[in-house]
């Protein structure tokens, strides 16, 4: 749950990067990382198996800049995509202020595409979430490969509420901040008052 | 008097010279946003993140210890050496739970550490269970647009 302080005039916000395993999460993280600079910079936390799999969580904090006389700081979470680790995903998504939805492009993970999807709304209801009211984006990633499914086709199959979507090729960085401020801004909109 | 002073207080009236340099303290959400630190190192720099891990440590313990027959209440967590780690207790603050954590190294009696803090612990959710959370529902930003946004992302390197 995101959190205002109104005596140190600051907000601080959680998203989620959600999406089937090796559909690029935590490449994403690393781009945000490796693009931000200043003496705050904090590394990237990575749980994760000796192969680069997320096991628990990666997490970032950023700190931004000030929007309307607060500052804002964002604590970015990958969940692990893999089937094995539900319970950790389930964790990683209580108290979220927003989610980056990361499917892969590729032809052959449209069915893990729906099945996580399926996965993180259930999630989101056994948590009180009322799904029509988390501010949610779509990442089409993987567009760099050569067998990825029509965008249009992603839209009908993966985007039925009709999010606000950006193509990706985080390997590369592409749409990496795109998709960040698209999420940033629905967040900020929809931030309440706290402590 | 702000909860961040309820807690310096607390630690100003109960720490001694050399345990106050010892033990780096602080209270987190369990979201793991933290709310307070003595900025002690390696709080003083790491505190963040820090935060994140400890925050999920506490809820994959208390998953993983739902599965015991009889679910224990009064939990605590650490993970030490004979002297020195980490020690995290829960702490009621505006009836939610969050969590108040020491780090500590290089220390002769840990028992005692753990016994000090439990006893700040209890110090400041007394202090702090009344506290009224003006939680105001009303939205903080309308209309917020991509001018505003892209400043708040000025800092990237490209
Ligand atoms: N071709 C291509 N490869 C990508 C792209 N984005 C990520 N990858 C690669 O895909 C692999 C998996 O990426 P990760 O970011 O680790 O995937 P993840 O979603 O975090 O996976 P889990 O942690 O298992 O959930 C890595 O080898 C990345 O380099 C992309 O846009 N194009
Ligand atoms: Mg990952």
């Amino acid at each position: 749950m995101s959190f205002v302080n109104y005596n140190t005039k600051e907000v601080n916000c959680k998203i989620v990067y959600y999406g089937p395993g090796l559909g690029g999460k935590t490449t994403n993280i690393q781009h945000v990382y490796k693009k931000t600079s200043g003496e705050s910079k904090s590394d990237v936390i990575s749980l994760n198996t000796e192969n680069e799999r997320t096991i628990f969580f990666d997490f970032l904090p950023l700190e931004l800049g000030e929007i309307r006389g607060f500052k804002t700081r964002f604590h970015l979470y990958t969940v692990p995509g893999q089937a094995f680790y539900e319970a950790s995903r389930k964790l990683i998504l209580r108290g979220v202020d927003g989610i980056i939805f990361v499917a892969d492009s590729q032809v052959e993970k449209m069915d893990a595409n729906i099945k996580s999807l399926e996965s993180l709304e259930t999630d989101l209801k056994e948590q009180g979430y009322d799904l029509s009211k988390v501010p949610m984006v779509m990442q089409w990633n993987k567009r760099d490969l050569p067998n990825v499914v029509a965008v249009k086709d992603l839209e009908a199959q993966l985007n039925k509420r009709r999010l606000p979507s950006h193509e990706g090729v985080a390997m590369n960085g592409l749409g990496v901040f795109e998709t960040l401020k698209s999420i940033s801004k629905l967040v900020l909109m929809n931030l309440k008052g706290g402590l | 008097m702000s909860y961040i002073e309820t807690f310096k207080t607390i630690l100003k009236n109960n720490l001694t010279r050399s345990s106050e340099q010892a033990i780096s303290i602080f209270v987190a959400r369990m979201d793991g946003v933290i709310l307070f630190s003595n900025e002690k190192p390696p709080l003083d720099k790491n505190k963040e993140s820090i935060g994140a891990l400890v925050a999920g440590l506490w809820q994959a313990a208390e998953l993983s210890n739902q599965f015991l027959e009889s679910a224990q209440e009064d939990t605590r967590l650490s993970f030490d050496t004979s002297d020195g780690g980490i020690y995290v207790l829960p702490i009621s603050i505006s009836n939610e739970k969050h969590l108040y954590g020491a780090m500590y190294s290089g220390q002769i009696n840990p028992g005692m550490i753990k016994n000090l803090i439990r006893k700040l612990r209890d110090k400041s959710e007394l202090e702090l269970r009344n506290e009224v959370s003006t939680l105001k529902s009303e939205y903080l930003f309308n209309n917020v647009t991509d001018e505003e946004v892209d400043n708040l992302f000025s800092f990237v390197g490209n």
